[in-house]
């Protein structure tokens, strides 16, 4: 028993005791450009821990899969007490949409069953262009192998870093932009560590008479002496705002600089400071009435928006000027005055591009024509002092031929653009206020009919007209063709005679007319005088079928019995040769059309 | 018996919706005008399409701060009159009160180009007018047919030019360019049809789009410059035909 405890006892010891958990997270940088990548490093610390619960927040997107995941895991024996720390890091590959300063909310972590969150982290997201210099390489990729070695022995901890400082021209004219850099390098080796007082930043040197531009930081590395650096530039635009020498006082940075040696590592605090520099600032020349207060060197341009332009539709006309200056020395250029059309003060847009004094400002105007015609909207000029020429450059637009079309509102239209003060002041085309309702009003009419409507309505007068022609053509043919008169009429006559049959003082007579005239109708031949046999040769020169030739030639000679022999046909035959005609004539019809169908 | 009851049925519907619409004047007229807006809509909900109604119910949006409702309305007034004088002039007293006061878009151009007369003719004036004159085309047509005469085969070209003109611009009125008004504080015009993708541009409240073709939960829009894009269904008011209710804007 006593064995089984002392066991247990041993057992209890020498299983390891997991560290408190613990997480944390970090940011490989604290300024990044917009839509630039930065890593977000989550780190948990704990036996069992899960996948990190990424955050969301507005404008950040953070790739699900981690670039790497790393678990280390560290066992300590202290006074025979193992203690086993379990380290995940999980490195996240993030972005910002939107400029500002940004918040990444916690991550959560489990850690053994429960939660547990990171605190919030802050990072500045800045215009692409402010850090358009910096390496846009993800970062983790762009980095140089690193020296595998110690730094040489010869170097000693203060020359692991140096700082510099410069300006790109001496002497520039009063209002022309220079470029301050101030660079600061340190050693890029294994276990090399410099740590700033300030951080990683450094105070850029303020300069008296001087307006200074946002501050640039560049980072890259570079090769000095056959060894390589770690170096981020510091660049400022600076504009000097009177003429006369000035001072560009010194800059200094503050650490200390840890580096491996044989004997370990070894550390010490480095001051470093640069050496001022004196600017020579000249004065400008007496300027032209139409000098625009820009100096450098500048491009200038204008278009119009493309696509037609319409009576009473805003169009875009935009004045562009780009080069290297300050761009807010560049005043909006004078618009002419145009009376075919309304224009807006404009809208003024900077971009800066490479480097901190390369730039292009806009001028948005928004023109709304008002008269239908063509016009021209003239030159526009620009004038700044140029530093190559020492003296003032006028640049001139080319006029801009305008087609403007006639809006579809033409008749009413409205003079837009600009404040409504001004408006009201300049173009007044409408009352105080809209229109009262309409109150009289009687009979709410239901939409429009449907479309199946005017199909019929179209329809219908041609189906008429082809309905009245046929009918004229008819009654036409039965004037001018008697065959076609006759065949048209040719039953309805028989018929009438049919019917009398019964009524006649001689039935056979009658029966007899009916049919040798409906036979003549239709074949449109003289009937009078046919006899039984005449019909029969008729009949079979016409092709018609040896059945209906015999059938109607014994009815003929039926009735010619009773012509001949003066006697007279009582009630049933009568009726018995009625009916024989009236189905003789039936078939003879269909002959016909069968006749018909086969010439057809 | 069956039509004498239908025909009293319809009478009936007909007098209560002359009375909604008096109501709805009498709500305007107190500046009431949600009421009135509400009592108009149903006029236009019940079937009725009515220049003065969609006319009365763009004042009551108007009063209401609601330019884009208001724009469509004085929209689909001049659709079905366009010679209304009081919807003309209310639609460009809006307009003007818009932050873009864009123009509307311009129609096709073979609709400019053939059919630059019938601005201010309605759909029943050319609908009349192209039967009126399709029926005498085909009348003098059978005229000619009787007795041929040259002045009435001049008479049918001349008769079946002026019915096919009045015919066209029938079908062309039926179904009209596809106008849009942006209803909502700012609508987002992107690239495609996705939130995700890039903004174009924005339409204000007011705005009017031409829509080109439509997606399940998306419009693609250009306006009078040419700008084209996708944009929400949400946040427009399809002008019509057919005249379906607009959204009222959303309140937060």
């Amino acid at each position: 028993m006593r064995a089984s405890a002392a066991l247990a006892a041993l057992c209890c010891l020498a299983l390891p005791a997991a560290a408190q958990p613990s997480v944390s997270a970090a940011l490989d940088r604290a300024v990044v450009g917009v839509d630039q990548y930065f890593y977000l490093t989550v780190t948990a610390q704990g036996t069992r821990v899960s996948e990190p619960e990424l955050p969301v927040a507005p404008d950040l997107v953070i790739e699900e899969n981690a670039q790497g995941h790393r678990r280390s895991m560290q066992v300590q024996i202290i006074n025979g007490r193992v203690t086993q720390t379990v380290t995940n890091e999980w490195t996240y590959e993030a972005t910002f949409s939107s400029v500002g300063k940004k918040e990444i909310p916690p991550v959560k972590v489990q850690i053994d069953g429960k939660d547990y969150l990171t605190p919030k982290l802050g990072i500045e997201v800045v215009a692409q262009s402010a850090i358009r210099s910096q390496p846009q390489q993800r970062p983790g990729t762009r980095q140089p192998s690193a020296q595998n070695q110690t730094p040489p022995t010869e170097m000693g901890l203060d020359d692991l870093v140096y700082l510099e400082c410069e300006i790109d021209r001496n002497q520039v004219y009063q209002g022309e932009p220079l470029l301050l850099t101030v660079r600061f390098g340190s050693y890029w080796a294994p276990g090399v560590m410099v740590r700033g007082a300030q951080g990683n930043s450094i105070s850029l040197p303020s300069i008296e008479g001087c307006y200074e531009g946002d501050i640039h930081r560049d980072e890259r590395y570079i090769e000095r002496d056959g060894q390589t650096y770690s170096e981020t530039a510091f660049s400022r635009a600076i504009v000097a705002t009177r003429s006369g020498d000035l001072v560009v006082p010194s800059v200094s940075w503050q650490g200390r600089v840890t580096a491996p040696t044989r004997f370990g590592p070894s550390s010490a605090n480095v001051e470093k400071y640069t050496d001022t520099l004196t600017l020579h600032v000249k004065p400008l020349p007496d300027a032209p009435g139409n000098f625009s207060g820009a100096v450098g060197r500048f491009s200038f341009q204008t278009s119009i928006e493309p696509g037609p332009v319409v009576q009473g539709a805003p169009k875009k006309f935009t004045v562009l000027v780009a080069g290297e200056g300050n761009a807010d020395s560049v005043a909006k250029p004078d618009f002419p005055d145009l009376d075919w059309c309304h224009v807006t003060e404009p809208e003024i847009q900077v971009n800066q591009l490479e480097g901190p004094l390369q730039f292009e400002k806009s001028f948005v105007y928004t023109l709304t024509p008002s008269e239908s015609a063509r016009h021209t909207i003239p030159s526009i000029e620009f004038c700044f002092f140029s530093p190559e020429l020492g003296n003032y450059k006028t640049l001139k637009s080319n006029p801009v031929e305008v087609t403007v079309k006639e809006g579809s509102e033409s008749g009413d239209l409205v003079v837009v653009g600009g404040t409504r003060s001004e408006q009201s002041g300049v173009l007044e085309v409408l009352g105080d206020d809209i229109a009262p309702i309409e109150t009289r009003h009687r009979g709410l009419s239901k939409p429009p009919l449907p479309l199946a409507a005017d199909v019929v309505f179209t329809g219908v007068p041609p189906m008429a007209f082809a309905a009245c022609a046929l009918l004229l053509r008819h009654r036409r043919r039965l004037e001018e063709d008697t065959g076609y008169a006759r065949t048209r009429r040719a039953r309805s006559r028989s018929m009438k005679r049919l019917r009398k049959v019964a009524g006649s003082a001689d039935p056979a007579e009658e029966l007899y007319k009916a049919l040798t005239g409906y036979l003549g109708d239709k074949l449109n031949m003289q009937d009078a005088g046919l006899t039984s046999n005449d019909v029969s040769k008729v009949m079979s020169s016409e092709g018609f079928p040896e059945a209906l030739r015999d059938g109607y030639a014994k009815i003929l000679r039926a009735c010619e019995r009773h012509r001949y022999a003066g006697d007279t046909l009582n009630a049933h035959e009568v009726q018995a040769l009625t009916e024989a005609a009236a189905k003789a004539m039936d078939d003879l019809d269909d002959a016909l059309a069968e006749q018909r169908r086969a010439r057809a | 018996m069956m039509t004498a009851l239908l025909f009293v049925t319809a009478l009936g519907a007909s007098e209560a919706m002359q009375q909604a619409f008096e109501n709805a004047n009498t709500a305007y007229q107190a500046e009431q005008f949600q009421d009135a807006a509400r009592q108009y809509q149903e006029i236009v909900n019940a079937g009725v399409a009515d220049p003065v109604v969609f006319y009365n119910l763009g004042n009551a949006r108007f009063r209401m701060g609601e330019l884009g409702p208001a724009v469509a309305n004085y929209e689909r007034a001049l659709q079905l009159a366009p010679r209304m004088r009081g919807a003309r002039d209310n639609l460009r007293y809006a307009i003007a009160a818009t932050s873009n006061r864009l123009a509307r878009p311009l129609r096709d151009s073979w609709r400019e180009a053939l059919l630059f007369w019938d601005d201010s003719l309605t759909l029943t004036e050319t609908r009349w007018g192209g039967i009126v004159l399709w029926v005498a085309f085909w009348a003098v047509l059978l005229a000619r047919y009787l007795r041929r005469d040259k002045r009435l085969t001049y008479a049918a070209v001349l008769l079946f030019l002026a019915a096919a003109a009045l015919i066209t611009s029938t079908y062309a009125k039926q179904f009209p360019m596809q106008l849009a008004v942006a209803s909502g504080d700012s609508v987002a015009v992107r690239t495609g049809t996705s939130d995700d993708d890039t903004l174009r541009f924005e339409l204000k409240p007011g705005d009017r789009v031409r829509v080109q073709d439509t997606r399940p939960g998306w419009l693609q829009v250009s306006t009078v410059n040419g700008d084209r894009g996708w944009a929400r269904e949400e946040g427009l008011i399809l002008v019509g035909p057919p005249y379906t209710a607009p959204r009222a804007p959303e309140t937060p």
